[in-house]
């Protein structure tokens, strides 16, 4: 037998009240439980549709449930830390390392011709104002998928820029003095740093796609279910 | 292959010997079944083992999730029976582990029938 919607509500609401709050874990687990308490019903039919509940979820145990969310977790974990690594060392790969070299090129021949750190550091900070509020809107716009665990650990890394950044503006602030093979030390860590952190936020912003559109394709199936 | 694996399986009751073949189980299961969701999985060992073995959700999970990570497992999402089900399937590298894994099982079992001094019942 076939558990009817207001059934499928009943157990969906009581994994939200346990704490299983995420639409793609509530999703596995849901249909985990949903196909036990349907056997029990079938071999019983007798047996009401609360104590099924019931005896799957003594079978089950909290434990049981926590498990699999760990599980969910852990394995999007390193599903994403494996694609982001992919899309960080794509960059460095031959179709992209002239556009690497050539950046790196830019911001070296950008600190020249300002030839100031103070006037570098005026430019960048604009910069930086202007990213946070690229950020900022970012921030508000997947809203929708803020339940979906698939988005959560997928913007994770988006999340770590500003360890980059801090690291760029550090190395502005006390410049490294001398030479580096001919080229001005100070100058040389800044523009290979800020690269750096380009390609990571590229690789993060790539990452954190990938996790939207994993999750979209969930809400588009859940929207079919309660339209 | 597969008879000579579930006859180790069924030799033994404990579901300790069951844990390191885990994955090896669920990508022969996928691989006879095309795509398979949880629960379905869990009925297929009980069914084949006649009840003699339970594999328990806080096992099977685990093994699936790190076998999707590691690009071995493929998933779709469907409309099913008013809710949403996961489909796992095996992907082409998961193909070229399965017959890796089951490789090894073998191997293994062979070792064991040689240090326990097991013959075989069929």
């Amino acid at each position: 037998m076939n558990l009817s919607k207001i059934q499928l509500e009943k157990i969906r609401v009581y994994l939200d009240e346990i704490g299983f709050k995420y639409i793609d874990v509530q999703m596995e687990i849901l249909d985990h439980v949903a196909s036990a308490v349907e056997e029990k019903m079938t071999e019983d039919p007798n047996l009401a549709f609360q104590d099924a509940v019931n005896q799957t979820r003594t079978s089950f145990g909290k434990a049981g449930f926590t498990k699999i969310e760990k599980s969910i977790v852990k394995g999007l974990n390193k599903k994403y830390r494996k694609l982001f690594l992919q899309h960080f060392f794509s960059f460095f790969g031959i179709k992209y390392i002239w556009a690497i070299f050539l950046s790196a090129f830019g911001v070296y021949q950008l600190q020249n011709l300002i030839s100031n750190q103070d006037s570098f550091f005026a430019v960048f900070s604009l910069a930086f104002i202007m990213f946070f509020a690229i950020q900022a809107y970012r921030g508000f716009k997947p809203l929708a998928y803020k339940r979906y665990m698939v988005y959560k650990i997928s913007g994770t890394y988006a999340g770590y820029f500003g360890v980059f950044l801090m690291m760029v503006f550090q190395a502005i602030i006390k410049p490294s003095t001398g030479l580096l093979f001919g080229l001005n030390k100070g100058y040389l860590i800044v523009s290979v740093l800020t690269v750096l952190f380009a390609v990571y936020y590229i690789a993060a912003l790539k990452t954190e796609k990938e996790g939207v559109l994993e999750s979209k394709a969930i809400a588009d199936k859940l929207k079919l279910l309660y339209r | 292959m597969y008879i000579e694996f579930y006859i180790y399986l069924d030799m033994s009751t404990n579901n300790e010997l069951f844990k390191g073949t885990l994955q090896t189980i669920v990508l022969k299961l996928l691989s006879e079944n095309e795509r398979m969701y949880g629960y379905e999985i869990t009925q297929k060992v009980k069914q084949i083992t006649k009840g003699e073995l339970t594999l328990k959700e806080g096992a099977l999970y685990p093994a699936l999730h790190k076998l999707e990570a590691e690009g071995f497992l493929e998933t779709t999402t469907e409309v099913v029976d008013n809710r949403l089900r996961k489909y796992y399937s095996l992907s082409r590298s998961g193909n070229k582990e399965m017959v890796n894994k089951l490789q090894e099982a073998k191997d293994f079992i062979a070792q064991l029938q040689l240090l326990l001094n097991l013959k075989p019942t069929i």
